[in-house]
């Protein structure tokens, strides 16, 4: 009886690399992905098995049954598509694989077609982050800090440093990478998604104690 | 019509020199690829989509179906006559590029690199 696993894997599409290395260090471990997700993922626990996971990016895909017929030609196992565009595959682990059998991508020229879809879906992304500059001036709008710093004040200050600005950061440094991408130069990396997830937390805390202190 | 003679990727390159001679299904693609290369090149399954979809928009390749009872079902991949035409002027730019090596480092190009 395999018994039936939900983890939290939180992966920006700039770390797909990443999440694949995961996916294949928990399988050895026994935990065997059956559903892929970018933000939550469902497994089943299995000792018995091991498999080589790989995800594709292809929102639009002009053939499906030529593209499952290709995968699946090669070996792998098709699990499930999210809404995004992510293609999860798996495979049996052999032990005297070699490296290339365990990729889908095996030239330089595919690598970065597969990088511009991507580049095209974080463009997407983005836009949405224009949102927070403009949920920070609101917040700043609402007026400074008092003469007298009381703690809810103070406890709003902490926030907005510790949300605000690291946010505001990453949101330049998409736009630079953008702008050196364009250019050819390569871009600065991204942190990864947990950490901005963690600064969108701090900075919906200090919405609510903004609510609290205009109060 | 002249085809703008723009270098082919090793795997496009590959991908149009085994359907050649007769249509190929992408496993055999591959594996065929491998055994040509010395086991140098391979084409993993992201690459041959991308490059046989590129390819059929080209009008180099075209999907046709078998007619071999055992591989009924079998998707096959042939190559159209002007894919024939790419592959023939990308062999000649080949044989070229090695013809210049050639005038500059003399036949023993492969004694040069063991010996130097």
């Amino acid at each position: 009886m395999t018994k039936q696993v939900w983890r939290l894997t939180i992966y920006g599409e700039w770390e797909y690399h990443k999440q694949i290395q995961a996916l294949n260090r928990l399988s050895e471990k026994g935990l065997q992905l059956w559903r892929g997700g970018m933000f939550c993922s469902g497994f089943t626990r299995d000792d018995q098995v091991r498999y080589v996971y790989q995800m594709d990016y292809r929102p639009e895909i002009e053939n499906e049954y030529r593209y499952m017929e290709l995968f699946a030609e090669m070996g792998w196992e098709y699990l499930n598509r999210t809404r995004d565009g992510w293609h999860f595959f798996r495979k049996c682990y052999q032990e005297n694989m070699l490296p290339e059998e365990k990729e889908i991508y095996t030239d330089q020229e595919s690598v970065m077609e597969l990088h511009g879809r991507l580049r095209k879906r974080y463009q997407k992304n983005s836009m949405v982050l224009l949102f927070w500059p403009i949920y920070i001036a609101v917040l700043l709008s609402s007026g400074g800090p008092g003469p007298a710093l009381q703690p809810l004040e103070l406890l709003f200050w902490v926030l907005f440093v510790l949300g605000a600005v690291p946010l505001s950061i990453y949101f330049l440094l998409l736009l630079v990478g953008e702008w050196r991408y364009r250019s050819g130069k390569r871009p600065w990396p991204l942190p990864s998604k947990k950490i901005w997830i963690l600064h969108l937390c701090l900075l919906y805390a200090c919405w609510i104690v903004n609510l609290m202190r205009l109060r | 019509m002249q085809e703008k003679n723009e270098p082919l990727t090793e795997s496009y390159y590959y991908i149009l020199l085994c359907l050649y001679q007769k249509p190929c299904h992408g496993y055999g693609i591959m594996q065929e690829t491998l055994r040509l290369s010395d086991g140098q090149v391979r084409i993993g399954s992201g690459t041959m989509y991308g490059a046989t979809e590129n390819m059929m928009k080209k009008g180099w390749i075209q999907e046709t179906i078998s007619i071999r009872p055992e591989d009924r079902r079998k998707r096959l991949y042939e190559l159209t006559e002007r894919g024939r035409g790419v592959l023939e002027l990308e062999i000649r730019r080949l044989e070229g590029l090695l013809k210049s090596a050639r005038m500059v480092i003399g036949d023993g190009v492969a004694e040069q690199n063991a010996g130097g």
